[in-house]
């Protein structure tokens, strides 16, 4: 970003701290992370093992059921939703989660974040550094969280138009569609490609890890499992291709609810000067939850606690239902903004913020003014009914 | 980019442990499992573990004295323990007499139940007789002559002719009878177990060592005990400048040392600060924190992290270790300089 960026582009709903709250603020985060990290335990240990367990019998049952009763659409249709659910679950709540490390303390070497790799395209290790270390790290900053549009859409008034913003909209959609792929690739950088600083030679050097799991993933869910099938080849192939699918649609949905929604701030890089409380203040502004009942956060592996999420990325998922009303309450008290809405309203900001982003900022404030205008002119036509009334 | 080293898990191995184990548990792909078949108190605090692996051990690797790890889960959380073979490597079930001083050891005697599976290891350690035949003494203390039987009933077996002496303090001798048996088969062994009490304990010294065994210097000595007792021993033996002779094996569970002087530890990833006095897995702990771990004595590998700068002291080896960006395990490393690891 060569630009300078005009300071009302980081408006914010949260009220500036002072230093000494700044360091109250953190000690009372560091005060509720302590109480949890303290009294982890057998809880924790069942939750993981259960949903582990869950992971494993939803993918025999739907695999079977693929491979014995594809043929009969309803089966096929059963079959199908199970086995995205199976690896909704096994992304989020299981591969995810423990891929932070949050398990690590089980002492399992089957639940540990060094060496867990997750059904999906993205390598285990590619995935701790893009997602667990750059992205956690640097949450929402400009120039350095590659998550922020991943690099083809634009997110904040910020990030300078290009013609090829316009199709934001579109773009999101293609990304959902193909999410896995876009979660492998990006460790390999390919818009650099596009920018010149890097040949697709150099990408093929870098693609090693990626060629193996991409043949592994694809081998598994195109190749074995159909072939194994027999005269099922076709349902199971479908199957697993709609299942593939239902899982990018939903984790990507989930992924954008987290960081992408209508008050989630982006941040000029001052990394160099931030104390852990400015890192947890970041983290809470620059993400986004969404409510609703047991299953919506089970569905989304309680990313659906997004904020509490990036505060205590190693803290077992379990336990941020319980944290959330905690660190609500402490938000509220230092008047600071707390994201949160129910899915569909995240969701929907989400393609409104994408949407408006499409357009120059020029426009997008021409528009914002007519649309004043035309609200402030219809409220007048409103008022004056109303007296007349 | 690192690219060498990965290599995605094919099949992934739980998954289809998961399945066998449906069927039965002690069926898996390539872990050890075995079965407990039964647990008898044998002495003060001590008792006698049994168990049945599966195919996947390998009873031709045991070496007499050797330890097998033991995994059990306790309340969710896997402990791992080593436990030495009292069993000598040609039984069919093994073996182990366990004291009940830890949380595993604790489990095992009051909690595990008769048929229960757990996974182990193979068996492991370098604590063996030498391969070249000498006269040999033991000495042990409490619950440390549990690999020391199977390594005497190894010295006395074919056509044995070099002496066996064993030095054996305690306050409820276990294996009494069968060592006692034993000394009354062969000759060429010496018993003395010497019983002693909480008000009066005996310790071993140079006066001892000559009574009861006035041509050591000429014997392979092998001593598992307490610190207190290894360190005697060790003293002496150097001393008399005999220590390449001596071979130890300790058992006893990590601790801080509250004598240590305190020394700054920063776990980087997760941003957390503490002071460590001795053990840094301990010091960890007391801290609050939970790095992974294993086996706790240096062998398995799983509390390994990667030490980013400071130095630190191998408890084991007493090795220094200044470099920056080393692998290191915390269970056997104690901070010497303040210490960054990459947890």
């Amino acid at each position: 970003m060569n630009m300078s960026i005009p300071a009302y582009v980081f408006q914010s709903k949260s009220r500036v701290l002072s230093e000494t709250e700044k360091a109250e603020f953190g000690q009372r985060v560091d005060a509720i992370r302590e109480t949890v990290m303290q009294n982890l335990g057998k809880a924790d240990a069942d939750h993981v093992y259960k949903v582990r367990n869950f992971v494993r019998r939803t993918e025999i049952a739907s695999r079977a059921m693929l491979m014995f009763g594809g043929w009969i659409p309803p089966i096929w249709l059963v079959a199908t939703g199970m086995l995205g659910v199976s690896k909704i679950v096994e992304n989020m709540e299981l591969g995810h989660n423990v891929m932070h490390g949050q398990y690590d303390w089980l002492n399992d070497p089957s639940l540990s974040g060094a060496t867990y790799d997750w059904d999906t395209i993205c390598t285990g290790k590619d995935w701790k550094y893009t997602h667990n270390y750059v992205h956690h790290t640097y949450t929402n900053v400009l120039g350095r969280d590659h998550d922020i549009g991943y690099g083809v859409m634009r997110m904040t008034r910020a990030q300078e138009w290009e013609p090829r913003f316009l199709l934001n909209v579109p773009m999101a959609m293609v990304l959902s569609t193909g999410f896995e792929w876009l979660l492998s690739l990006q460790r390999l950088e390919l818009e650099k490609v596009l920018s010149g600083d890097k040949t697709l030679r150099d990408v093929y050097a870098q693609s090693g890890n990626w060629r193996k799991k991409a043949l592994r993933q694809f081998g598994k869910d195109y190749v074995f499992f159909p072939l194994l099938a027999g005269p099922m080849f076709l349902p199971v192939l479908a199957g697993n291709a709609v299942a593939n699918l239902i899982r990018n649609f939903w984790s990507s949905a989930v992924i954008y609810c987290g960081h992408f929604t209508e008050d989630a701030e982006m941040f000029e890089d001052n990394i160099e000067n931030e104390t852990r409380a400015d890192w947890y203040l970041r983290q809470i502004k620059g993400s986004s939850n969404f409510t609703g009942g047991k299953v919506i956060h089970f569905m989304s592996g309680n990313l659906s606690h997004q904020i509490e999420h990036h505060l205590f990325p190693d803290m077992p998922a379990n336990r941020y239902r319980d944290v959330a009303p905690q660190i609500q309450a402490l938000c509220e008290e230092y008047g600071q903004h707390y994201n949160k809405a129910s899915f569909a309203k995240q969701f929907g900001s989400v393609w409104v913020r994408l949407a408006v982003h499409s357009l120059p900022n020029n426009v997008i404030d021409q528009i914002g003014h007519s649309t004043n205008s035309i609200k402030q002119r219809f409220s007048r036509i409103f008022s004056r009914q109303a007296k007349a009334i | 980019m690192m690219q060498a080293s990965y290599r995605p898990h094919w099949i992934r191995e739980d998954f289809v442990d998961y399945v066998l184990g449906q069927v039965n548990p002690m069926w898996t792909w390539q872990r050890v499992m075995a079965r407990v078949e039964a647990i008898e108190p044998i002495a003060d605090d001590m008792i006698k573990l049994t168990l049945s692996a599966n195919k996947h051990f390998n009873p031709a690797l045991i070496q007499a004295g050797q330890f097998v790890m033991l995994t059990v889960r306790i309340d969710g959380i896997q402990h791992q323990r080593a436990y030495s073979l009292v069993s000598s490597p040609d039984s069919k079930t093994l073996v182990f007499g366990i004291k009940k001083q830890g949380r595993v050891s604790r489990y095992l005697a009051d909690r595990a139940q008769l048929g229960d599976v757990i996974e182990i290891s193979q068996a492991a350690g370098e604590f063996t007789l030498n391969e070249a035949p000498a006269a040999k003494l033991f000495v042990s203390a409490g619950s440390g002559i549990t690999p020391i039987v199977p390594m005497i009933k190894q010295a006395l077996s074919g056509h044995n002719t070099d002496a066996v002496t064993l030095i054996y303090y305690s306050r409820d001798p276990a294996f009494r009878t069968e060592l006692e048996s034993l000394a009354e088969q062969y000759p060429l062994f010496t018993l003395h177990i010497i019983v002693d009490s909480v008000e009066k304990p005996a310790f071993f010294d140079t006066e001892t060592l000559d009574r009861l065994c006035p041509d050591a210097e000429k014997r392979d000595t092998y001593v598992c005990a307490a610190p207190a007792l290894m360190k005697a021993t060790r003293l002496i033996w150097a001393e008399r400048d005999w220590s390449e002779k001596l071979k130890q094996e300790s058992f006893l569970p990590i601790t801080i040392d509250e004598n240590a002087t305190a020394v700054a530890v920063t776990f980087r990833r997760s941003q957390r600060d503490f002071e460590a006095k001795g053990n840094l897995l301990a010091s960890a702990e007391a801290a609050g924190l939970k790095p992974a771990f294993g086996c706790r004595m240096g062998i398995c590998n799983t509390c390994v992290c990667t030490k980013v700068s400071g130095t630190v002291r191998n408890l084991a080896t007493g090795e220094l270790n200044d470099q920056n960006n080393v692998q290191i395990k915390l269970c056997v490393s104690e901070a010497v300089s303040p210490v960054q690891i990459d947890l």
